[in-house]
């Protein structure tokens, strides 16, 4: 019987230990690329609803034919908005942003502030609403967007 | 000193709007019967409204919390610092206090 070599000897006990270090080097990285896919997913669909929100106002505040009834219109853009606050807090609980409450506050004010009172809004004041309305879609597309760049590092 | 537990569930489980016109719970409606004598009795140290207590799933609209709250130093001239001071909002949802205090700020400019 040959003696078995140091060399051998490490190898063999070293060998299973090389393997589950690998097993956990690969199921570690299958949990992260399957949070980061997940996080992307959330992001990407809280971006269409945001950017559906953008499109609703727009029918709404610069509306040149009858305007729809304001607080059918409310009801209707903060059940909007009720869909966006559970993707933010999917990502707020799962993925650690940070940014939910200032998103969903610009997005509420400026869709819905003073939408009652539309009929008597001049056309000047209506585009006034609209921009103020758009500012708060790109930064939150941007917040969103910045969000999107971390989960890449 | 006491602590005054102002429940919305009380005054409506939809509040909506700013003005009478806009429907029977409106922020003006709030604002007068429930948060401006709280605020302006001096034996009430702290307010406490709770905000939870609506509809599942009711979202409030701005022109409601800016009427209610803003509305206390608009038109009910009570001093921002007073109110700030006093007031507690009793919510999960952190978005609603930061917009309600960001009013009342606003309202004192």
């Amino acid at each position: 019987m040959t003696p078995i070599t140091n060399l051998q000897f490490w190898v063999s006990i070293l060998s299973p230990f090389l393997v589950l270090a690998g097993w956990f080097f690969v199921y570690g990285n299958s949990n992260r690329i399957a949070k980061r896919s997940e996080a992307y997913s959330i992001v990407t669909k809280t971006v269409d609803k945001v950017l559906a929100l953008d499109t609703r106002c727009a029918n709404f505040w610069l509306a040149t034919e009858q305007k729809e009834n304001p607080q059918k219109w409310v009801a209707g853009t903060l059940s909007e908005i009720h869909g966006i606050r559970a993707l933010l807090e999917m990502l707020e609980a799962h993925h650690s942003f940070n940014s939910k409450s200032e998103l969903l506050i610009k997005l509420r004010m400026s869709s819905t502030l003073d939408a009652e009172k539309i009929e008597k809004l001049s056309m000047a004041e209506l585009r006034t609403k609209k921009q103020e309305q758009s500012l708060a879609l790109s930064s939150s597309l941007k917040s969103l967007y910045e969000y999107y760049r971390t989960l890449n590092n | 000193m006491t602590t005054e537990i102002i429940d919305i569930k009380n005054f409506s489980r939809t509040p909506y709007g700013r003005y009478p016109s806009d429907g029977t719970d409106n922020g003006e409606t709030f604002r007068i019967k429930y948060l401006e004598p709280a605020f302006k009795n001096p034996t009430i140290e702290k307010v406490i409204v709770k905000l939870d207590s609506v509809q599942e799933g009711y979202e409030y609209g701005s022109s409601f919390l800016e009427e209610s709250f803003g509305g206390l130093v608009r038109v009910s001239k009570i001093p921002a610092k007073l109110i700030l001071d006093k007031l507690i909002i009793d919510t999960i949802f952190k978005d609603y206090e930061i917009e309600i205090k960001e009013y009342i700020r606003r309202a004192d400019v």
